[in-house]
């Protein structure tokens, strides 16, 4: 009975970010106003015909915004997300793999860079490096490293005293054709699920920093940033925060809900 | 004392309902030693839970009577079953490393069966405590009255269970492969703890176990089960002299020869 | 027990070290003449290097690193860059704030989370525990900075039981500025009590499944008494630990909801430091967020310990 309702959430979520994503995609090809366009007379317009999600202080369409915005939030969650997984997963792989003096070295490195909130390295980043899109996407991806190498190397820990490990070896098998070939493929579903919270904890980074002003910066669209610039308005024009604050928690709902309870292992699973 | 008549256990846990016991018909009367051999899976260790009554999962239905003492335990009320659970039923179980509570102190433990069933006075539980500890064959029961389990061994921890269970002087004890878990000699001095116990105590003794040169130690009758049903029972020395079913032939072919002590 | 505490401080005081080592590093190799900014216009080469020995920059880099280092134990954070005054009096007043607001969110966390936790664990398959779990599950993806937005439209400016932007002083009036941090630390703590409400209760299911919680049950224990007497203490173990990296967690996201709430605390003083590259106090508020979230896990390392006797008796982990 478990299994059916985690397979469930996993289905609900995976439909849920298939919406957003469709939604943003949308926008590329048929965006009802240019996102950038000001309209001074629709300033702060409620939701009509027109503007299907009201106008902002600018008099910009929020629709299209938000769809700038949402593919803005994924290009920063995907990429960050990657650049994580795959430092992430070579550094915990080595570690756990070799283990040995390299891997108390670097685990005491990552249990200090642990202690520090994920938003605090990233904000430690953009202050050492200056703002920007493409900075922002390396400090989130720089602030992934440490959990998700700290999840790889516990999974590779466990893989390595398993018999086919042991039986590559024998018939000798290389070092790095042992940690990518033959262990890397039975790791597959941890490190999906792993992807999963991380492209979550990213997204809620990028929204975080966004919101404080040293992520995206104007007058490109995220949804942290609109729902700051939405801020000042919450009392005359709450539609401005409602829409693009829905689209974050429906997104963000999706990936709880896929990587809850390791609900992804079990689609994987079923799959293969 | 004790009957069980037409036990029947079912599982649900798939759309098929599962029968784990069937049809199971017994007796014990006060004072006795019964043992139930089979192998994992027969059924022997349901119908012990069942007749303690730790068998209440959504998942299963019983059917059947158990009585004990006049009371029906499979239909009496929840109430009525716990006025009867560690005062006169007491169980121990197979894994001494597990049963006991990790963070209580062993003292507090063996107190409870009393606690439960109404004692108040700190003084006189901690008495009894520690008698039923020496009793069960522990000597430095006041240094293991304050320990905690994960200080002691396995034989100690089931000695732990064992006073825990005996400190309300219960009319029946199951013991459901009490000594499964331990080394040789430690079984040797458990399996010679409840044989005493049933001497000075009258309490009869459910035993529950795989392993029939245990069993043949201990028990003066033997219940031999097999895929939840019973297949042969009787007097321990004319089932090991004489065995009926083929099962049971197997079962004796599988003991190591042992020199019976005498 | 005496052991084990001298060695988990002394692992605080080792990774104090290596934090402050690598934040000192970082800022240290940024390109930049600190003097440069200081001077700005009138710089002129003599004037620098005066500057630049004033400041300390010709020493070499573990002096700067030990001068750093000492200064800070005694609460010198060195001198601010934009402003003409010691970081300490820049942010001295802030930290109360801060910490303020976390045990607010923390005391909101353990009062919601707990007995919630046990109830739905106890009714666990009925109508509230349903309730929960949707509720749960929608209250973890919704950003703290998010829900602060609407707290203060449905707190502020709907019910007006508070004057969002309207910030009270501790120094003006205390119980005004508590009152003023509630909706702060509700943002905070909401996400996080679903998290432990979830927790608790899977935890409370899985021990009522261990062979000691049948042993419990065979003396007569009621399923109330097994849960409190039994159950409870062993499932809240887990529970410390994550309430612990909760902590953390929330003293960062505060960071935020000081911008939502218009808080003049230390996030708002990191963030106008980073604008203007203050290094000294953005190394400064560094230091103080993760000294703070490194004591707190020392600390719940501890009651962890005295809570689990396997850790207090025999002083190590298993």
């Amino acid at each position: 009975m478990k299994k059916t309702t985690t397979n469930k959430n996993f289905i609900i979520g995976f439909c849920m970010v298939l919406a957003v994503l469709v939604f943003a995609l949308a926008g590329l090809v048929f965006a009802p106003f240019d996102p950038e366009e000001m309209d001074a007379a629709s300033k702060l317009a409620s939701p009509s015909f027109k503007h299907l999600f009201g106008c902002d202080n600018f008099g910009r369409d929020i629709l299209s915004r938000v769809q700038q915005g949402t593919r803005m939030t994924l290009l920063i969650g995907l990429g960050s997300t990657a650049i994580g997984a795959v430092i992430g997963t070579i550094l915990g792989a080595v570690m756990g793999y070799f283990g040995g003096l390299l891997d108390e070295g670097l685990m005491r490195v990552i249990d200090v860079l642990f202690a520090i909130p994920s938003i605090l390295l990233a904000l430690i980043f953009i202050s050492l490096f200056g703002t920007g899109t493409f900075n922002v996407i390396l400090a989130l991806g720089f602030a992934i490293v440490p959990s998700f190498a700290k999840m790889v190397r516990t999974e590779f820990m466990k893989q390595r005293e398993m018999d086919y490990v042991k039986a590559a070896k024998l018939m000798g098998a290389g070092r790095g054709r042992i940690l990518f070939v033959h262990i890397l493929p039975n790791v597959m579903p941890t490190l999906l699920n792993c992807v999963l919270i991380s492209l979550n904890n990213a997204v809620l980074a990028e929204a975080g920093m966004s919101f404080l002003g040293i992520g995206v910066q104007p007058p490109q669209a995220s949804l942290g940033r609109m729902l700051s610039e939405a801020q000042g308005h919450l009392q005359t024009a709450p539609f401005y925060t409602i829409f693009p604050g829905l689209v974050m928690i429906i997104m963000l709902l999706g990936f709880g809900l896929m990587s809850e309870g390791g609900g992804l292992k079990d689609a994987f699973r079923r799959k293969s | 004392m004790l009957s069980v008549e037409n036990l029947k256990i079912e599982f649900y846990d798939h759309s098929l309902p599962e029968t784990a016991v069937d049809d199971v018909t017994f007796t014990m009367g006060e004072g006795e030693i019964l043992g139930i051999v089979g192998e994992s899976g027969s059924g022997k260790s349901l119908t012990a839970l069942s007749i303690a009554g730790l068998l209440n999962r959504g998942d299963i239905t019983k059917s059947g009577d158990i009585v004990f003492n006049g009371l029906n335990l499979l239909h009496c009320k929840r109430s009525e079953l716990r006025k009867l659970q560690g005062k006169d039923i007491a169980m121990i179980f197979q894994e001494p490393m597990t049963c006991l509570n990790p963070v209580k102190k062993i003292g507090w433990q063996v107190e409870e069966a009393l606690r439960v069933h109404g004692e108040k006075d700190k003084i006189k539980l901690k008495e009894e405590a520690i008698k039923a500890l020496t009793d069960a064959g522990l000597e430095d029961a006041e240094r293991i009255y304050a320990s905690f389990p994960h200080q002691l061994s396995g034989g100690q921890r089931q000695r732990v269970m064992i006073a825990a269970a005996m400190i309300s002087k219960p009319k029946l004890l199951i013991a459901d492969e009490p000594t499964t878990a331990l080394d040789v000699t430690v079984q040797a001095q458990v399996i010679e703890l409840l044989r005493r116990i049933n001497r000075e105590k009258k309490t009869s003794i459910l035993f529950i176990s795989h392993d029939l040169s245990l069993v043949r130690q201990l028990c003066q009758r033997v219940l031999v089960m097999k895929d939840g049903k019973i297949v042969e029972q009787g007097e321990a020395e004319d089932i090991f002299a004489n065995p009926q079913e083929e099962y049971t032939k197997e079962l004796i072919m599988a003991i190591p020869v042992v020199k019976k002590p005498d | 027990m005496a052991k084990y505490m001298l060695k988990k401080i002394l692992m605080l005081v080792l990774t104090l070290l290596a934090v402050s080592f690598v934040v000192f590093a970082a800022f240290s190799i940024l390109p930049g003449d600190p003097a440069l900014q200081k001077l700005g216009t009138e710089a002129t080469p003599e004037k620098l290097e005066a500057m630049r020995e004033q400041m300390g920059l010709n020493d070499p880099f573990m002096v700067r690193y030990g001068k750093w280092l000492l200064g800070m134990l005694t609460f010198d954070f060195g001198k601010s860059y934009s402003y003409s005054m010691s970081v300490t009096d820049l942010i001295g007043d802030k930290i109360f704030i801060n910490f303020t607001m976390s045990s607010l969110a923390l005391v909101i966390v353990c009062a919601v989370s707990i007995p919630l936790g046990i109830y739905t664990a106890k009714r666990v398959g009925g109508v509230v525990d349903k309730i929960f779990i949707v509720i749960n599950q929608l209250f973890m993806s919704v950003p703290p900075f998010l829900l602060g937005l609407l707290l203060t439209f449905v707190f502020g400016l709907t019910f007006r039981l508070f004057t969002p932007g309207g910030y009270i002083d501790y120094h003006d009036n205390f119980i005004g500025f508590v009152g003023y941090l509630i909706c702060p630390a509700i943002a905070i703590a909401l996400p996080k009590c679903a998290m432990c409400i979830r927790l608790l209760k899977a935890n409370i299911l899985e021990e009522a499944k261990k062979d000691y919680a049948r042993t419990a049950y065979s003396r007569g224990n009621s399923t109330t008494s097994m849960l409190y007497r039994h159950i409870l203490q062993n499932a809240i173990m887990p529970t410390i630990t994550f309430i612990g990296m909760v902590v953390a967690d929330m003293i960062a996201s505060g960071i935020i909801i000081e911008q939502v709430f218009g808080i003049p605390g230390l996030g708002r003083s990191l963030l106008s430091a980073i604008s203007t590259r203050d290094y000294p106090v953005v190394m400064a508020i560094v230091m103080l967020i993760a000294a703070g979230i490194v004591i707190i896990s020392t600390v719940t390392d501890l009651i962890y310990a005295w809570v689990d006797p396997r850790v207090r008796v025999t002083g190590d982990e298993e």
